[in-house]
């Protein structure tokens, strides 16, 4: 290699006249920090709204739960009210989905129907998320014996097959919400309870865990407030994916016809009963398998998006 | 490896205790009885009776359960209580090819058609070929597959009459069932093959492949595709079990007379000892596929460590 040729460090010259004198105060930005700082919420929010596509799916989901609410205030129809001089209508301006072959309002059904689907996703990820996660904490926290067979009972009922059981249960309890919310929820919160197990059992291990642990706060405080509060970004994406999946479970059985019964209705019993006059109107099937569909869909973007906006290494 | 596999048997048979236990005296919970009763007259409510010592219907319950697993270790699963004699062993050796025919041609397909599209993806610039891929798995975990049965039938049976809709005599009655069946695997492997060969293609290795001159879809094939495949691996193995033992509603709205109708109209006919059996078969069935599926992740890669 070549000597090393030294160019001398050129000074702008002259030098200003106050080079060496300290800063005015406003001038000074040394603890200035480019982004603002926003806390981790705040963070995430600002994360999610740039993702368009979740966006919409939560505008989504939430005008089908405000429309499921205030169906009764906003149209004349009930879900039971027959008509029998408008029978199997097509869609206009009086019945906006149509009515079925006893002339109920369609769309009125299809929104009691979102009461009961909805209702019984969100129930559904509620329970399994209370239950997973403080099984899930506990095993992992705890660790050794514990862990040990808590998770063999894990093992044991996530290789069931879930629907024999959802059969089975609402055979037994009736064809109403408990019993559908009871089937879905026996085996689908071990799931959560694994997620949240592993979590744990990672964050345990972490220098902040051992520092809580030095200030004397107490077991549970720490598994609840530090280990679990750490873990919320995978939970709660599983959480969303969790309702599509239990509306999902519920419509299936809602139309074999073995879901909530008549004259209330969800959307898989609304879906069964349309496929009964598939042939003449086959409009009718449209409007539930759309709920259904989009309903999954939105929340199937809102989890993806929530995956995204969550994940903490990203600004 | 053979302590690992020793341990997931017992867990395996602790899991089956667990299951005929439960559904035993589960389904004796559920109102209603196999034989029909109501009629008031003193011949049918003796005859009710005589049934129901017959199949030992009138025991204690403890005393049934007791009869019925010592049937069980002598592997015998007893006789349908609705299907005059058959046992449960011919319902299940009658339904079960079916199904398990229709499941391993979904399985087929879905796996041909699930890798295929993810890697093509993962590997074409095309942003058609990707955005298509990517519609196609958010079609398929959104369009639960009953639905898409019902679709299915309407424009292809009943309008076009491309395809017959009922039953599975020929090959042609295998194309809606299997692609109604296959639409949810299928998006979730091109989905999983997709991620996992992206990540794949960065690695050195491959650099490496293609620098030593090897052609390119040989590099794919043999370094790309082997190592991509792993988290496919370990899908498989459930996706099997579960298309194994059918698809409830894509059997009855098929009028397919596989396992899954028979469990249906099992479960509202009260065949006590059928549902049993099917229980037990199915339950058999999740449980030995899983750890087939474990165990084959491991030997396909050594970096996983099952004894832990």
């Amino acid at each position: 290699m070549d000597k090393e040729t030294i160019t001398p460090v050129r000074l702008p010259d002259p030098l200003p006249a106050n080079a060496f004198d300290a800063l005015p105060d406003e001038e000074r930005n040394t603890e200035f920090i480019a982004m603002e700082s926003r806390t981790y919420f705040q963070n995430v929010w600002a994360n999610f709204r740039r993702n368009k596509l979740a966006l919409t799916s939560l505008c989504f989901i939430v005008l089908m739960c405000v429309l499921a609410i205030a169906v009764p205030i906003l149209s004349p129809y009930t879900y039971d009210g027959m008509d029998v001089q408008a029978l199997n209508q097509l869609p206009s301006w009086k019945h906006i989905f149509g009515t079925d072959k006893f002339g109920r309002d369609i769309f009125v059904r299809v929104m009691y129907g979102a009461r009961i689907s909805l209702s019984v996703g969100f129930a559904a990820a509620g329970i399994n998320l209370v239950i997973g996660v403080i099984y899930g904490g506990i095993a992992g926290y705890v660790g050794g014996k514990t862990d040990m067979v808590m998770m063999r009972v894990v093992d044991m009922l996530y290789s069931i097959p879930s629907l024999l059981y959802i059969i089975l249960i609402m055979l037994v309890f009736g064809s109403n919400m408990f019993s559908v919310l009871l089937g879905i929820c026996v085996s689908s919160w071990v799931g959560m309870a694994r997620l949240v197990r592993t979590q744990v059992m990672s964050l345990r291990e972490q220098e902040f865990s051992l520092a809580a642990e030095v200030m004397g706060a107490s077991r549970t405080r720490i598994l609840f407030k530090h280990l679990i509060v750490n873990s919320i970004g995978p939970i709660i994406v599983s959480l969303t994916l969790m309702v599509p999946s239990a509306i999902f479970q519920e419509s299936f059985l809602g139309f074999v016809g073995i879901g909530i019964s008549a004259p209330m209705s969800s959307w898989g019993t609304l879906a069964n009963e349309a496929r009964m006059v598939l042939n003449s109107y086959p409009i009718q099937i449209v409007w539930p398998v759309l709920s259904i569909c989009l309903t999954m869909l939105a929340l199937n973007f809102l989890g993806d998006g929530l995956g995204e906006a969550l994940d903490p290494k990203k600004r | 490896m053979l302590k690992y596999i020793i341990r997931r048997l017992l867990i395996g048979l602790l899991t089956m205790l667990f299951l005929i236990t439960a559904t035993f005296f589960l389904m004796r919970v559920i109102p209603g009885s196999p034989f029909i009763n109501d009629d008031e007259s003193v011949a049918a409510q003796k005859q009710y009776e005589q049934l129901n010592a017959k199949y030992g219907l009138d025991k204690p319950l403890p005393e049934q359960f007791g009869i019925y697993l010592k049937g069980l270790f002598h592997g015998d699963l007893g006789d349908s209580l609705i299907k005059k004699g058959k046992s449960v062993t011919d319902i299940i050796g009658n339904s079960a090819p079916v199904t398990m025919r229709l499941g391993l041609t979904a399985f087929v397909f879905s796996m041909l058609v699930g890798i295929g599209l993810g890697t093509a993806a993962a590997l074409s610039k095309s942003r058609a070929l990707n955005d298509f891929v990517m519609l196609l798995s958010t079609l398929g975990v959104s369009v639960p597959n009953f639905l898409l049965a019902v679709f299915l039938m309407l424009v292809f049976g009943v309008n076009l009459h491309l395809f017959p809709t009922v039953g599975l005599k020929t090959p042609l009655h295998y194309v809606l069932p299997t692609i109604a069946v296959s639409l949810h695997p299928i998006a979730m492997i091109s989905r999983l093959t997709r991620t996992s060969m992206l990540e794949v293609m960065r690695q050195d290795y491959m650099v490496l492949a293609k620098s030593k001159g090897t052609a390119r879809w040989l590099v794919i094939v043999r370094h790309g595709l082997r190592n991509a495949l792993l988290p496919i691996v370990t899908y498989a193995g459930p996706l099997i079990a579960n298309l194994l033992t059918g698809s409830f509603v894509v059997e009855t709205l098929f009028s397919i007379p596989g396992i899954g109708s028979e469990y249906v109209s099992s479960v509202t006919n009260r065949d006590y000892t059928l549902i049993m059996g099917l229980t037990i078969f199915m339950g058999l069935l999740v449980i030995v596929m899983n750890l087939i599926s474990d165990v084959a992740a491991a030997m396909v890669d050594p970096r996983i460590k099952l004894d832990k």
